[in-house]
């Protein structure tokens, strides 16, 4: 009996000890103030109504219209845990609007006549051959409209999504070439190439390897030379990196209102990848959109054919069913 | 609350309906583990890298017992410790079938427990428009299955258990509980 007891005491005095996460301290923010905009109130309104509606911690909302001066207004939190205010300038991950950026890459690469969009992965990619199904059949254009078929980890495999919660330091850890071979590779196509729509991000993972062994450069440096530095986006990078200051992310985990810190999983999810890894500001897509539909990044025949909407057919619902 | 209650009906109201003379482990044996947890779906992988450790302490009571088999009910105390994820300290309670063949045993375990989490994330609420920080520690329901094998010497026996356990409810994603696997390796013996 006494064994017992001194064991409960270990059991109780070990679940008192701490086991949370350590949260950087945040610098001061600038906030850039948009009061003098004659719009202010109503624009600041909805995203009040917005942030409430939605349970958001922070919210950001940029509004361009071309009879009316730029507007950004923020509402709430950037940083739950030392109480920051989200500003106007906040940097913030965001996730899948990376992939525009990484589209716009392979886009100037076949302008530079590095490969065409017909070009074939079984050709550009070699080393998937085998492990990825139908590669000879499987074109650029494919992989950057989500026509190739190829699994979805993020979206679809149950493993993937445990392993983020299980251990998010490893998965961050984790190079694309192992995460490709671990989630990816062996996996069947969805469908035949080119004959449905499936939304997935491996394509885009694909998509940045492409554009690096194709320039010899890294996507981050692509990005850098194609889009950052032209257009001065000045707040905005790919790599992975110290990110004290960018605005954190929250989860309702448990469906109960409870918002907990998941940051860990979002870095582990995207941070560094073509697919959604880009950090970046309002401000700064802001200038990205004007700079891209304004002809600074593309031709314009390359700008129609990259807003040209390449497949008729229905999206084909996919199922949550990897369970290995 | 409702949880506790009906962990104390399972841990109270378990009858020893019947029991054979000579049986394996005397009554009420203590039940010692430790366990390598992780969240993931039913499988073997990567269950030795990087571990999340943890320790179940417990006895069993008998409907049936006999030299080829046992109908059980154990009682458990648990606690692991899963980095950047919680802590969790559980009570729980499951009814099994342990069937032997010679000194050798497998045996099934279907239960429930109430698990009382450490969130390492930190968790806020929502305050009229902004959030507050709350405390960490909040409870769920631990459904569990387990399968186990081991060997019988005289008075102690060793074993090996693979568990799958829920945290319920979840509701994230429409998921209704975030399941975890356990493999534990422990012993069973009397105190006497």
């Amino acid at each position: 009996m006494k064994s017992k007891i001194i064991l409960s005491a270990y059991l109780f005095s070990a679940f008192a000890c701490s086991n949370e996460i350590i949260i950087p301290i945040p610098n001061a923010g600038n906030n850039i103030s948009y009061a003098n905009h004659p719009k202010n109130s109503e624009y600041q309104k909805a995203i009040d109504d917005y942030r409430s509606a939605t349970n958001s911690p922070g919210s950001i909302l940029l509004v361009y219209k071309p009879t009316e001066d730029l507007w950004i207004g923020n509402s709430g939190k950037a940083n739950l845990a030392y109480g920051t205010d989200i500003y106007t300038s906040s940097q913030f991950r965001t996730g899948s609007v990376t992939k525009m950026l990484t589209a716009v890459v392979i886009l100037k690469l076949v302008e530079q006549g590095k490969f065409s969009l017909e070009d074939k992965l079984a050709d550009l990619l070699p080393t998937v051959n085998g492990k990825i199904p139908e590669t000879e059949k499987i074109t650029v254009r494919h992989l950057l409209g989500h026509l190739s078929g190829i699994t979805d980890p993020p979206n679809e495999s149950m493993r993937y999504q445990t392993e983020i919660i299980n251990n998010p330091t490893s998965m961050y850890a984790m190079s694309l070439s192992e995460t490709l071979e671990t989630y990816v590779y062996g996996k069947k196509l969805n469908f035949t190439p080119g004959t449905s729509y499936s939304y997935s991000n491996t394509n885009y993972w694909l998509l940045g390897i492409i554009a690096e062994e194709i320039s010899g450069k890294s996507l981050q440096l692509l990005m850098d030379e194609m889009i950052f530095t032209p257009l001065h986006l000045n707040n905005t990078y790919l790599e992975k990196r110290d990110d004290h200051n960018v605005t954190r992310g929250y989860a309702d985990l448990y469906s109960n209102g409870i918002l907990m810190d998941v940051t860990l999983w979002d870095k582990a999810e995207g941070d560094g990848e073509a697919d959604g890894g880009l950090i970046s500001t309002a401000e700064d897509l802001y200038k990205f959109m004007e700079g891209l539909f304004g002809g600074e990044l593309v031709s314009a025949s390359t700008l129609e054919e990259m807003k040209r909407f390449n497949c008729q057919l229905a999206p084909r619902p996919i199922a949550n069913t990897d369970s290995d | 609350m409702k949880s506790l209650l009906l962990i104390a009906f399972l841990l109270a109201g378990t009858p020893i309906i019947a029991q054979d003379s000579g049986s394996k482990n005397g009554n009420f044996p203590l039940t010692i583990t430790l366990f390598s947890e992780s969240v993931s779906l039913p499988n073997f992988r990567n269950i030795f890298k990087n571990p999340n450790l943890g320790i179940r302490i417990g006895t069993e009571i008998y409907y049936a017992k006999n030299e080829s088999r046992q109908m059980i009910q154990t009682i458990n105390l648990g606690y692991y410790y899963h980095k950047d994820f919680q802590n969790g300290l559980y009570l729980s309670s499951e009814f099994g079938y342990r069937k032997f063949i010679n000194k050798a045993f497998v045996d099934a375990t279907l239960g429930v427990g109430y698990l009382l989490i450490d969130s390492a994330l930190p968790r806020y609420e929502r305050k009229g428009n902004d959030y507050e920080r709350i405390g960490n520690t909040f409870g769920r329901i631990m459904p569990t299955l387990g399968l186990g094998a081991g060997y019988q010497f005289e008075s102690v026996s060793v074993f090996s258990r693979y568990e799958m356990f829920g945290e319920t409810p979840f509701g994230f994603n429409g998921v209704p509980a975030l399941p975890h696997k356990a493999l534990h390796v422990g012993t069973r013996f009397n105190l006497k």
